[in-house]
């Protein structure tokens, strides 16, 4: 049997290959064509990582908070090394920042920084958080050369200036520079569905997960998503390591649900996530991901860590409903026909206009596929507030 | 005497037309461009800015292709493929054409042929364009270094450990090197030791090509602010703050400076005195340089190219051609030539 003939359907079988989620705590998706299967093609007869998703500390989520963490509209680095400290010695139980570190990194590995640059510059990764990770990394022993930060789009980086940004000696990968590039994608590992007809129905993993990182360090963004609900850990592993996903939308349906759990699921991409830094610095509420409205930016100065990356984008979509409710627009998980629109700039404007039927349910039906905890009560959530 | 100026209003050498790095700044006239000339594709992303020279424009894709077309036909002269991604805008002087590769070596090849005359190695990406002053190549990496190279051999003259990443291009003066560093600082260094002069810090990194004006470093930091520092000093003599982050280099004309901020808006400054002429919504981050022709100012707004009144502002023209969202349109000999994101190289006239 090769790679290619190999066909993984995520242990679950046929039938669970069928669920339709997407349903959640809100109203059905009118019209939307049946999910179809999914077959994952992973590495053959790969080990799962004990790292791997969702790894050491499945269902715990650690919130820190810092009241000066942005200042005048930027981002203080000094602050965010001390959040980082603290909420990494909470989430490991150790008592120092490196002890702690070392839980999940050894000074050979070649470690990946899976960035979300897109919404740059209103919301992304924030470059401070990257350079503390990098320092953490160095402080346990890890050489410059095997830290690499990278994401599906070069231009996105360059938008972000990481180049810039990033300290000198470390790795900068952009995996597609244009439309249509696939080259540095490795077309023995994918994921294959037939969602809407579409010509090609494979979505490839990046060559930089699948040969040259040994693990990955996941910081998505806190962020709203006109398809998925939110965008969290979940997506920025799925939809940020593998090509060719765009095709699960097409308004007003999406079929994020399934699809996010189903690739994070893939190995090798599952055995390398073993951590997960959420930027909740800035909390993008209605128009992600790609917005640059001010008005639904709200400065959470939060850092969110853990490794089920469940458990934290189920955190993440309590915080982002909670704060739409205070701001008195409509509930991500709201799938009422009346709220679609097909004018983006309508839905830009406007938090009760959808482009598609929400897919927030994409966390539950990941928390089915062995991914981690979407049940709140089974969520051991640690609030730090640090001043 | 600067070693590569371009020798006609119909030639654009380097990045920002010429090493006085003030985005061809010449005086004249300006036409709206009534069509496309001709349009050629490279098949992959092109990132940097395309150069040109003896009615030759030069274009490096993203994927390691190197082409030279000609500027009136868009016909490929010649094609090299090289091993590595290229995000640095070539460089023209003499016969050579230098440029960096993410591999971390810098080229020079002959430009009539495409043959490669010497290459030399460092230990990060360049992603810098190489700027040519007295027959020395002046240019920074992704390894914390800044080199200066013999032009004829590629041989060190010196290295500059600066420790912080460099991925913003150099401005050349007759006794120093000006360059911004990701470490946020502005740098100054002897150009004939390599020996730090000074440098001035700001609160973030720099990925912005500075301009020099008379005694003035103008460049754009990712702390929001635009920095002119005294080339003597290093001292600031003002700043000027935007919403977000600079990283769009500037371009210069005798009095006013032009640059564009990730807050989407394109300023004109006095350049003694820092103060607003005026700003253009832009609808778009702009992070590529600006370059200006006559009574124009131009800039690549993730798509779309704006030419801008350089007096009041105001949009005069625009065209939807591409999404490079580095590259910068040159203009000279009355066309404009543009490199887009989805690999299409167009002149218009």
């Amino acid at each position: 049997m090769d790679r290619r003939d190999f066909v993984k359907t995520a242990g679950l079988g046929t039938a669970a290959l069928l669920l339709n989620s997407g349903v959640g705590r809100g109203q059905a998706n009118p019209g939307r064509p049946a999910t179809p299967p999914i077959k994952v093609h992973g590495v053959p007869r790969s080990k799962p990582s004990p790292l791997g998703i969702p790894g050491l500390f499945p269902g715990r989520v650690v919130e820190v908070f810092h009241p000066d963490s942005i200042s005048g509209n930027r981002v203080s680095q000094p602050i965010i090394g001390r959040m980082l400290n603290e909420g990494m010695k909470d989430l490991t139980g150790e008592s120092s920042p490196a002890a702690a570190w070392r839980r999940f990194i050894e000074p050979h590995d070649v470690v990946g920084i899976k960035i979300n640059p897109s919404g740059a510059p209103v919301c992304y990764s924030s470059p401070e958080i990257v350079r503390e990770i990098i320092a953490a990394l160095r402080s346990i022993g890890v050489p410059a050369q095997n830290i690499v930060v990278f994401d599906r789009y070069a231009y996105e980086i360059e938008m972000g200036s990481y180049q810039a940004l990033i300290p000198a000696g470390t790795r900068l990968v952009g995996i597609e520079c244009g439309a249509f590039d696939a080259s540095r994608y490795d077309f023995d590992i994918y994921c294959d569905a037939d969602f809407f007809g579409e010509s090609e129905t494979r979505s490839f993993l990046a060559k930089v997960v699948t040969q040259e990182l040994t693990k990955i360090i996941n910081v998505p963004t806190m962020k709203d998503h006109s398809a998925a609900g939110v965008t969290g850990c979940l997506k920025n592993l799925g939809y940020g390591c593998f090509n060719n996903v765009a095709r699960t939308h097409q308004a007003p349906y999406t079929f994020t649900d399934p699809f996010i759990g189903y690739l994070c699921t893939t190995e090798p991409l599952r055995s390398k996530a073993v951590l997960n830094i959420m930027d909740g610095m800035r909390e993008v509420w209605h128009g992600g991901p790609l917005t640059s409205n001010w008005n639904f930016v709200y400065e959470a100065k939060t850092l969110f860590l853990g490794t089920d990356p469940v458990g934290m984008d189920t955190i993440e979509l309590e915080a982002i409903d909670k704060k739409r409710r205070e701001e008195g627009a409509i509930s991500v998980w709201d799938n009422d026909p009346k709220t679609l629109t097909t004018d983006s700039r309508e839905f830009y404007r406007n938090p009760d206009k959808n482009l598609f039927f929400r897919q927030p349910g994409h966390i539950a039906a990941a928390g089915k596929l062995g991914l981690g905890v979407s049940d709140l009560k089974l969520i051991d959530h640690r609030q730090l507030r640090l001043t | 005497m600067m070693g590569n100026p371009a020798s006609t209003d119909r030639d654009w050498v380097t990045l920002l037309s010429d090493n006085s790095r003030t985005g061809g700044w010449r005086e004249g006239s300006w036409q709206v461009p009534k069509g496309v000339r001709w349009q050629f594709r490279a098949g992959r992303a092109i990132l940097s800015a395309p150069v040109l020279r003896d009615k030759l424009l030069y274009v490096a894709e993203i994927h390691g292709a190197v082409y030279a077309l000609d500027a009136d036909t868009g016909r490929s002269r010649w094609t090299r493929q090289f091993p590595n991604w290229i995000h640095s805008t070539p460089s023209i002087s003499g016969n050579s054409l230098l440029f960096g590769c993410d591999g971390g070596k810098v080229y020079s090849l002959a430009r009539d042929t495409g043959k490669t005359i010497w290459e030399s190695a460092t230990r990060g990406e360049v992603w810098s364009s190489p700027v040519v002053r007295d027959e020395t190549v002046f240019f920074g990496s992704a390894d914390g270094r800044f080199y200066a190279l013999e032009h004829k051999t590629g041989k060190p003259r010196w290295t500059q450990n600066i420790g912080g990443r460099i991925s913003a291009s150099a401005y050349a003066a007759e006794k120093h090197v000006y360059f911004g560093c990701g470490d946020g600082k502005v740098y100054a260094l002897d150009a004939s030791s390599g020996r730090i002069e000074w440098s001035t810090p700001t609160g973030d990194g720099i990925d912005s090509t500075p301009a020099v004006v008379d005694d003035l470093v103008l460049v754009g930091s990712e702390d929001f602010f635009f920095y002119a520092l005294d080339a003597g000093t290093g001292a600031v003599r003002w700043k000027f703050e935007t919403k977000l982050g600079v990283s769009s280099s500037p371009a210069a004309s005798k009095d006013v400076v032009f640059f564009g901020s990730k807050d989407k808006n394109i300023y004109a400054l006095d350049i003694r005195t820092g103060k607003l002429r005026w700003k253009t919504f832009a609808g778009s981050a702009i992070t590529s340089p600006l370059v200006i022709s006559g009574p124009v100012v131009a800039v690549n707004a993730q798509g779309p190219v704006l030419c801008l009144d350089t007096v009041s502002g105001q949009v005069l023209w625009r065209a939807g051609l591409g999404g490079g969202l580095q590259s910068a349109p040159v203009l000279a000999g009355g066309r404009i030539y543009l490199a887009s994101e989805n690999g299409m190289v167009y002149a218009l006239e």
